[in-house]
């Protein structure tokens, strides 16, 4: 299976593209911003499981980014810096509509696959699972699993302590395999049989 | 099986296979006319960036004389002996009424104007800031703000500084028909939004910091800037 999560060199930004945003040319932030949209828009799908609001957060972290940009005093943080401009768009989607919780979720079917049966299953339960955690489970997951961050760069990038950081992954992940594991243990019916 | 992989493989798998590889289109157009519109910021800039170079003999001696200013500013001169008095009970201790502070047009008694706090908030040319207010909040306050009680638009700046401050700035003053009222979510130039006469209300976040600000004429962009994290308000309409 093709992993085709961005690796941190695929996401390393060019310092000069960064340096000359900083300093107010649009084209070098259009660059910026073409090659970050996709990657802010997957993080913000997953972490919100909506479209339309991964698109308001994903427009608002780039819109942001370019207004304080000049703020940004090391360009070779720029990466770090921008997932924490995203991070802030996200918690204020899940603040600005509480009520816009629902959605509803499609699993696709992989035929090809031996046993996809139990594929779909695993899915729809992480996707259930994933559905109860809070906001910041939801981020440390996606920072760690998906934008493969290491948990020094999920720390600085949700702004909160290695430590705390530390115990919310754990805690986020073992939300994660209880959903699963749940699913697993055989009714008592089953068991007496 | 599946279900040997460890489960953060599992969960990287799903997140790979739930998340979209591109983003709608729309993103880069409507950020694109967004930005048309949105100034970046100044550039900080240290207003001492050759600190680190000095001796510390010389950094306290820079750090006693801010604190000598500061306290003169404060008006503690006044309370040392032979350089200022204090307020006798014949003189009669100033009244909320004699503050100078002038009460809020609309916001009763939720409101506790203190005169001692400031924040660094520029305002464009033309823009009346005469009747400031400062005031303490708690998380998740709401202030309603009747306009009808002004001849014209109400103007409004609510502001706190850095997730979990207080709101501390709330500012009235009137503005012209039709003037636009620039807000933001998550940004200072965020949604811009013109609002007709009526009764806004406006909820504090309850961690970020906050700002709006209003222009004083509908041509006037308006400025207001903080060192502030990230800016955050809901307005609601009734």
């Amino acid at each position: 299976m093709i992993d085709a999560r961005p690796s941190a060199r695929e996401r390393a930004t060019p310092v000069d593209l960064v340096v000359k945003a900083r300093s107010g040319d649009r084209d070098a932030f259009d660059t910026l911003a073409a090659g970050a949209v996709d990657r802010l828009y997957a993080v913000a799908r997953l972490v919100l499981g909506d479209a339309d609001r991964a698109a308001d957060a994903t427009q608002e972290t780039l819109v942001r980014c370019w207004r304080d940009l000049p703020t940004l005093r090391d360009p070779a943080r720029f990466d770090g810096w921008l997932h924490r401009l995203l991070m802030h768009s996200i918690t204020n989607e899940f603040r600005s509509d509480r009520r816009h919780q629902g959605h509803v979720r499609t699993l696709t079917l992989e035929p090809s696959t031996a046993d996809f049966s139990n594929a779909v299953v695993v899915r729809d339960q992480l996707s259930r699972g994933f559905d109860r955690l809070s906001p910041d489970h939801r981020a440390i997951l996606v920072l760690r699993l998906y934008l493969g961050s290491s948990i020094e760069e999920t720390a600085a990038v949700l702004g909160i302590p290695l430590g705390t950081a530390k115990s919310r992954l754990h805690y986020a992940t073992q939300a994660m395999r209880t959903a699963l594991e749940s699913e697993e243990r055989p009714t008592i019916e089953e068991a007496r049989t | 099986m599946t279900r040997k992989r460890s489960i953060e493989d599992e969960i990287g798998a799903w997140f790979t296979a739930e998340a979209p590889s591109k983003a709608p289109d729309q993103i880069l157009r409507s950020t694109a006319s967004r930005l048309a519109v949105t100034q970046q910021r100044r550039r900080w800039r240290p207003l001492m960036p050759a600190i680190g170079t000095w001796s510390p003999r010389l950094v306290g001696v820079g750090l006693t004389a801010a604190l000598l200013i500061v306290l003169t500013a404060v008006g503690l001169p006044a309370r040392l002996p032979g350089i200022g008095a204090l307020p006798t009970a014949s003189q009669g201790a100033p009244t909320a009424s004699a503050s100078g502070v002038p009460s809020s047009p609309s916001a009763g008694s939720t409101l506790s104007p203190d005169p001692n706090r400031a924040m660094d908030i520029r305002f464009p040319e033309g823009f009346d800031y005469s009747q400031a207010y400062l005031l303490d909040g708690t998380y998740g306050v709401t202030f309603e703000v009747a306009n009808r009680t002004l001849d014209t638009q109400c103007n409004v700046v609510v502001a706190a500084q850095g997730p979990g401050a207080l709101p501390q700035v709330i500012l009235w003053t009137t503005l012209a028909p039709g003037s636009t009222l620039y807000s933001a979510t998550g940004s200072a130039t965020g949604r811009t939004e013109t609002f007709p006469r009526g009764l806004y209300r406006f909820t504090v976040g309850t961690e970020d910091a906050i700002v709006a600000a209003a222009s004083a004429a509908p041509s006037l962009p308006p400025s207001a800037s903080m060192l502030c994290e990230s800016w955050s308000l809901e307005l609601m309409a009734r």
